[in-house]
């Protein structure tokens, strides 16, 4: 702004505007569609869930070196982590008391929540896609154990996680899911001493009934989980 | 500009929190005065649509509550709201404003002005962990009035603000309550006292007075004290 402009801004200061609030109100403000309100919730997930879900896969992937024949083992202990932090993830708004804030908002606290499922699932669900079918390529199990040994974990932290956030609020919340995960992974891991135990053609019929339970727990849950945002209860 | 609340009421197991209200706003600030417990929260999340009603209607110009288009013309503080850790005050309006289906264009727009109007502006890049309850609350209140609410609900919004800050809070609300509804609920008299055209009174649940005080010849405070009083004879 050269000398002169300046001069006459002081000169000529602009009276300020009048029912300006009232005059931008008749105009149909432009929204948002729904693809970019998803893609837009990606960048508001929290750091370390991206840097967990990076963690994990790289440490999948290096595990046929690292740990060599536990490979199976060890990935399977990794998945209640990854559950742990798609479960988390998904009550994040209780946790941080912004649930009543979203709640209010054109989208909703169910499309939040939605949104998050959507992107965070589908991470899980890769995640999941490259570990499963590497660790049965990898192992001298049948492919049908070593599949079952790598997402059992994963639903029944999922389960009892949503399960949990559902019913306690805030950091309890957070801290009793985490307890969880760490108890299913260490079980996992214990498995691995006596793995005839868990590695017979009898036990697979175990494996698929509490895969298959824990699967439809997760879903149940989630439907539970998005039908409750249409009332946030909170202690009167 | 209407809105319309018929028969609202709500219960939780054995306590009825909000008996039967029913009450019809038109343009302006309204003050909601009771003491701590007397279900204005409850009342104002009823509002909301963020409580269900055991009984009765909440409704914006014929839009219903539980409507996209009633949340399109809302705008809320809550008493207690929290954030997300890694928010910065910009950062935290900006995704507010996506939920509210602002585009980013518009919504930067409308953030750098609302932080200028809250006082905000020089913070706008500092996390908002390091900002005092004074800031917290005028940063809440450039939420609520991120899409240009016409129904704007603030539940105790002056709590944690300084002497100052209320003043300057006061004198915002009154410039927003020509252009929509504004309901103020608080248990302070004097967050109200010059800038509410009706006060509502709430007492266990129920209205105890509606209307206009200014007609009385008394200070809003005596005012509502002496409502209390009646009530409490009547009972």
């Amino acid at each position: 702004m050269s000398k002169l402009e300046k001069e006459i801004k002081a000169a000529f200061e602009a009276p300020k505007p009048q029912k300006k609030e009232e005059f931008l109100s008749r105009f149909e403000e432009k929204q948002l569609s729904l693809t970019k309100f998803i893609l837009s919730q990606a960048g508001y997930i929290g750091k370390l869930t991206w840097f967990g879900f990076a963690a994990i896969l790289i440490c999948a992937a290096l595990s046929p070196v690292t740990v060599n024949d536990s490979a199976l083992w060890f990935v399977s202990s990794l998945m209640p982590i990854l559950a742990l932090l798609l479960v988390s993830e998904s009550a994040r708004s209780e946790r941080y008391k912004m649930a009543e804030l979203e709640a209010v908002t054109r989208f909703s606290l169910r499309s939040v929540l939605m949104a998050r499922m959507v992107i965070l699932g589908g991470m899980g669900l890769i995640v999941l896609a490259i570990c499963a079918p590497a660790v049965m390529f990898l192992c001298d199990y049948p492919a049908i154990f070593s599949g079952l040994f790598v997402v059992t974990p994963f639903f029944l932290t999922s389960a009892l996680g949503l399960l949990t956030v559902r019913r306690i609020k805030g950091q309890a919340a957070i801290y009793s899911v985490t307890a969880e995960a760490f108890f299913v992974s260490i079980l996992v891991l214990l498995a691995r001493n006596c793995p005839e135990r868990y590695m017979n053609p009898g036990m697979i019929k175990v494996f698929m009934i509490v895969a298959a339970g824990s699967l439809f727990l997760t879903v149940f849950e989630g439907i539970c989980r998005i039908k409750g945002t249409e009332e946030i209860t909170w202690s009167w | 500009m209407e809105l319309v609340i018929e028969g609202l009421s709500k219960n939780f197991k054995d306590t009825k929190a909000v008996s039967d209200i029913s009450v019809t706003l038109h343009k302006g600030v309204y003050g909601l005065l009771g003491a701590n417990g007397a279900g204005k929260s409850t009342l104002m999340r009823m509002i909301c649509g963020i409580l269900k009603p055991s009984s009765g209607r909440v409704s914006f110009d014929g839009m219903d509550v539980s409507e996209e288009g009633f949340r399109a013309v809302l705008g809320y503080l809550p008493q207690d709201f929290g954030y997300y850790p890694e928010f910065k005050a910009r950062d935290f309006l900006l995704y507010m404003a996506a939920l509210k289906a602002i585009p980013k264009k518009e919504a930067l727009a409308r953030t750098e002005e609302l932080l200028e109007l809250v006082g905000l502006k020089e913070v706008s890049k500092k996390k908002i962990k390091t900002f005092s309850g004074g800031m917290k609350q005028r940063l809440g209140i450039a939420q609520a009035l991120l899409n240009r609410p016409k129904l704007l609900v603030l539940d105790e919004p002056t709590a944690g603000l300084d002497p100052k800050e209320r003043v300057r809070f006061r004198n915002l609300i009154e410039k927003t309550g020509h252009d929509c509804i504004v309901i103020l609920s608080t248990h302070i008299v004097s967050d109200i006292e010059h800038i509410s055209d009706e006060v509502m009174i709430m007492r266990e649940g129920r209205f105890i007075y509606q209307g206009k005080w200014t007609d009385e010849q008394t200070s809003l405070e005596d005012f509502y004290l002496k409502q209390f009083e009646e009530a409490e004879e009547d009972e």
